[in-house]
């Protein structure tokens, strides 16, 4: 960068505009594009602990989506941020900071997906309200009431705006933002059940199980579905003909009765039963479809446990959610991946489970869960890559 | 046919300039004879939302295909492709999930990026391993407006799979990036403003640094692993670009000019009072803007004279174009006729988009013109780059001298479930002698076309193998296509 600036001087430039040219080639420089981080120092293959700066861009970067202040530069500097306690002052004080609401912002739109809402006749005004309306409860529960990751299924408190408000069947509460109890309403409980999210699965009307199973299998159990086999692949065609104007529960009974079909999609689909009251717009339909043959709501959540918890409700179905270890190990990964910018199946699970522990041992806040995940090996590492053989 | 295109709008008596650009080496009259077996040294994909419905496509030239027709003989027509694999894998809505196997074959590595690189990018890779001499390594374009998925209008996908270039809309910023920073300092006779020579010295300078950054980053000193490399690679690819426009006499590519082919006009206008050019819109359905037909036709035809210039001055090489996004999400008014009968976009095909009438209401007998009204558009394009009065050395057209692989998304609807994934439209066109033309029914997948497409130029693209094999109808390519 010194090379513009003496050129700028070659060029007979004052002082001011030399300046100016050699901003504008930092501005553009990789270092200040991407937040980069040695990748490769370190033993091959073995874990290496990040050192002060790299630590702090990180937490900034996590937290503020922003680069570091000058105490977390201090802190950096001192290399004190590499100790557990000092680290976690340092945490604390950017929970404290308004522009940690950024990191929740942030975070509430990638898990809700509502603006790629496509239901039936859906405008951009209703992607913007259901974005807008799930951003807000995301933030009222954990910033002003202070709630639990876990009670984030079991809360009944959502901040509507119009739009929202005539999804959930409520009256137009006025114009803006505000906070309703949707305890009354059937079949809505936790933030899954709120309409950005039900819409965010990408359904025009009635959501497929199939579809909807998946969508809630990566979410909420951090699992991916298996390539369709050769030979199943070749009955899908003929499956879609031959169950033509059938509902989503009948499909299902007649895929349940197929090993083929079912050795997989008993892995996800049981997570979509519960939702089969909700169109694609997240709007309740009832208990029966347009045909008056009934919307059972029973199913269970597949977490692969000797015992797979059953539901019958959505209720039950997010009391289990707010509770069962696999799928907050799975939102305990959601923030890990988020926090360190890693995809998810990168993540060992072993490390979401003992960052998962220490979340729930240090009283389930969102701040327990930063601190854990900033406690993360894979949070405060970076792995180099093997040798080449 | 329906002449809907006035072409040549701004190159007739445009008073342009004449500017200094590189010469194709490849079409040098005394290689004439051998180039004949040469691999097409451009690649340039058209795509067009919504797809045809098979019973339309097999029409030929009396359904929607018609406007191909003075083209015939230089095209081959696909009307029974299969595109299944995009909906066996990947997540998103059916045209998230198209949008990015088009022109790239195999299904997309997850909802942001596709499983490799599209046709001109690969094809880009294998010629200039070390970068494209022109000034623009490639270019996309097009008229779309719906930003629900990056698969919906992105057409250019880099060696690792990720989105490359946006396409750009406005006539004027094309024109402007494609040939607007072209200067030629030191012209005998016109001494250069020196204010202009300083800037153009820190210009330099600049690149120069953040090249440098980048070079390190990439290189063997480099702290980062393989995975970030190939990242700052695509951007690096990028700001090359820019390098090559600052600076075309140091980089070598000013070589020579065909000067009655090159004509730079002085600026072009932005067609049309309506059109929202910079309309950015989120989602995946509902509302679109709706523009005066003739605007938007006029405005993708202009687009089309962009590209064919660009090729003629060889500013550059490689390029995709895209008339509407995957999907559609484009509402038009106005009375459109061809084929005999007529349409009136706003009432027949109500709403902001034709979307639906597509594929959930079964309305082919007014989609029919609405797929005509599309093609007529990418004709007019092709018609452009096949404009005999600008001839290459070689004595052939740049359509002749080009491979143009047009595609779409889908093969029809026609019940709620829609969206179906078969009987999906393809074409190639140019291709230097290497293509027979004609129409071809038979059911290939597009991963086929695609291998054969690229057979001239020795590439093995590695689609459709290990788990995709299975989608493939041809162990090789299809020899019937084959010249």
């Amino acid at each position: 960068m010194l090379a513009v600036y003496d050129t700028a001087l070659g060029e007979q430039l004052a002082f001011d505009e030399a300046a100016r040219w050699t901003l504008v080639a930092l501005l553009q420089a990789p270092p200040f594009l991407f937040r980069m981080e040695n990748e490769i120092a370190g033993v091959p293959g073995q874990p290496r602990e990040l050192d002060g700066y790299e630590l702090a861009a990180r937490l900034s970067s996590f937290l503020w989506v922003s680069v570091p202040d000058d105490a977390l530069l201090a802190a950096a500097a001192d290399q004190s941020l590499l100790v557990p306690a000092i680290r976690d002052q340092q945490i604390q004080r950017m929970l404290a900071d308004p522009k940690a609401q950024r990191f929740t912002e942030v975070f509430a739109t990638d898990f809700s997906r509502a603006r790629f809402a496509a239901f039936e006749g859906a405008t951009d005004a209703d992607r913007a309200a259901l974005s807008e309306s799930v951003i807000a409860t995301f933030q009222d529960h954990f910033w002003t009431q202070h709630g639990s990751v876990a009670d984030l299924f079991l809360t009944t408190r959502f901040v509507v705006n119009p739009i929202v408000a005539q999804l959930l069947g409520l009256p137009a509460p006025g114009a803006g933002l505000q906070v309703v109890d949707v305890a009354g309403l059937p079949q809505r409980v936790g933030l899954m059940s709120h309409p950005g999210v039900i819409a965010g699965m990408g359904d025009r009307a009635i959501g497929s199980f199939v579809n909807r199973g998946k969508y809630l299998m990566e979410r909420l159990l951090c699992r991916h579905p298996a390539a369709v086999p050769d030979d199943v692949a070749a009955q899908i065609e003929s499956f879609n003909a031959d169950t033509t104007g059938l509902n989503e529960h009948e499909k299902s009974a007649i895929r349940s009765s197929r090993p083929q079909c079912w050795g997989c999609h008993t892995q996800f689909e049981p997570l979509a039963f519960g939702f089969s009251r909700f169109d694609g717009a997240g709007r309740y339909v009832g208990e029966t479809d347009a045909d008056g043959k009934p919307l059972p709501l029973d199913g269970w959540v597949p977490t692969e446990e000797a015992v797979e918890p059953p539901y019958t409700d959505v209720a039950s179905y997010m009391q289990i959610l707010a509770t069962n270890p696999v799928v907050q190990t799975c939102m305990t990964e959601h923030f890990i991946a988020f926090a360190s910018s890693r995809e998810s199946s990168e993540l060992a699970r072993e490390d979401a489970e003992h960052v998962g522990q220490l979340y729930l041992a240090n009283g389930s806040t969102l701040s327990a869960m930063v601190s854990a995940v900033a406690e993360s090996p894979l949070f405060r590492t970076i792995l180099p890559p093997s040798a080449a053989p | 046919m329906r002449k809907i295109l006035s072409r040549r709008t701004f190159l007739h008596g445009s008073g342009g300039v004449l500017v200094g650009l590189p010469f194709l080496e490849e079409m040098r009259p005394r290689a004439a004879k051998a180039q004949d077996a040469a691999p097409p040294m451009r690649l340039i994909t058209l795509f067009f939302g919504l797809g045809i419905a098979r019973e339309e496509s097999i029409k030929q030239f009396t359904g929607p295909l018609e406007p191909y027709q003075p083209l015939a003989d230089k095209m081959a027509f696909f009307t029974n492709l299969e595109l299944k694999q995009s909906h066996d894998f990947g997540s998103g809505e059916p045209h998230f999930k198209v949008g990015d196997v088009i022109f790239v074959g195999d299904p997309q590595k997850n909802e942001y990026n596709a499983s490799g690189p599209s046709l001109e990018q690969l094809v880009k890779k294998e010629l200039h391993p070390n970068g494209v001499p022109t000034l623009l390594g490639s270019k996309s374009i097009g008229m779309w407006f719906r930003t629900g998925s990056v698969s919906q209008y992105t057409r250019h996908w880099n060696q690792d799979g990720s989105p490359g270039e946006r396409p750009e809309r406005r006539p004027t910023r094309i024109f402007e990036q494609m040939f607007g920073g072209l200067t030629t300092p030191g012209t005998p006779g016109v001494p250069e403003d020196p204010a202009a020579v300083t800037e153009r010295h820190l210009k330099r300078s600049v690149l120069d640094a953040v090249i440098g950054e980048y070079q390190h980053y990439i290189g063997d000193a480099s702290p980062l692993g393989a995975d970030s490399k190939a990242k700052l690679s695509v951007h690096l690819d990028m700001i090359r670009n820019v390098e090559m426009r600052l600076a075309p006499v140091e980089m070598g590519i000013d070589d020579a000019m065909q000067q009655e082919n090159c004509n730079v006009p002085t600026g072009v206008t932005d067609p049309g009072t309506d059109v929202p050019y910079d309309l950015v819109q989120g989602g995946a359905g509902g509302s679109a803007p709706i523009i005066a037909h003739e605007d938007f036709a006029a405005a993708f035809q202009l687009q089309g004279e962009l590209m064919a210039l660009a090729l003629r001055c060889d500013v550059l090489r490689f390029g995709s174009m895209l008339f509407v996004g995957s999907g559609g999400h484009v509402g038009l008014r106005g009375t459109y006729s061809a084929l005999g009968q007529s349409v009136n976009f706003s009432q027949d095909l109500p709403g902001t988009s034709p979307h639906d009438a597509y594929f959930h209401n079964n309305r082919w007998d007014k989609c029919r013109l609405h797929a005509h009204y599309c093609n007529a558009n990418l004709a007019g394009a092709l018609l452009s780059f096949d404009d005999p009065m600008f001839l290459e050395s070689n004595g052939k057209t740049v359509l002749d001298n080009t491979l143009v692989v047009v595609g779409t998304d889908y093969g029809g609807g026609g019940t709620s479930t829609g969206h179906i994934p078969e009987g999906v439209f393809h074409a190639i066109a140019g291709g230097n002698g290497h293509f027979k033309p004609g129409f071809y029914d038979k059911v290939y997948n597009i991963i086929d076309l695609y291998e054969t497409a690229l057979k001239p130029y020795g590439i093995a693209t590695g689609m459709g193998s290990g788990r995709h094999a299975r989608y493939r109808h041809t162990p090789l390519e299809i020899t019937e296509l084959l010249a």
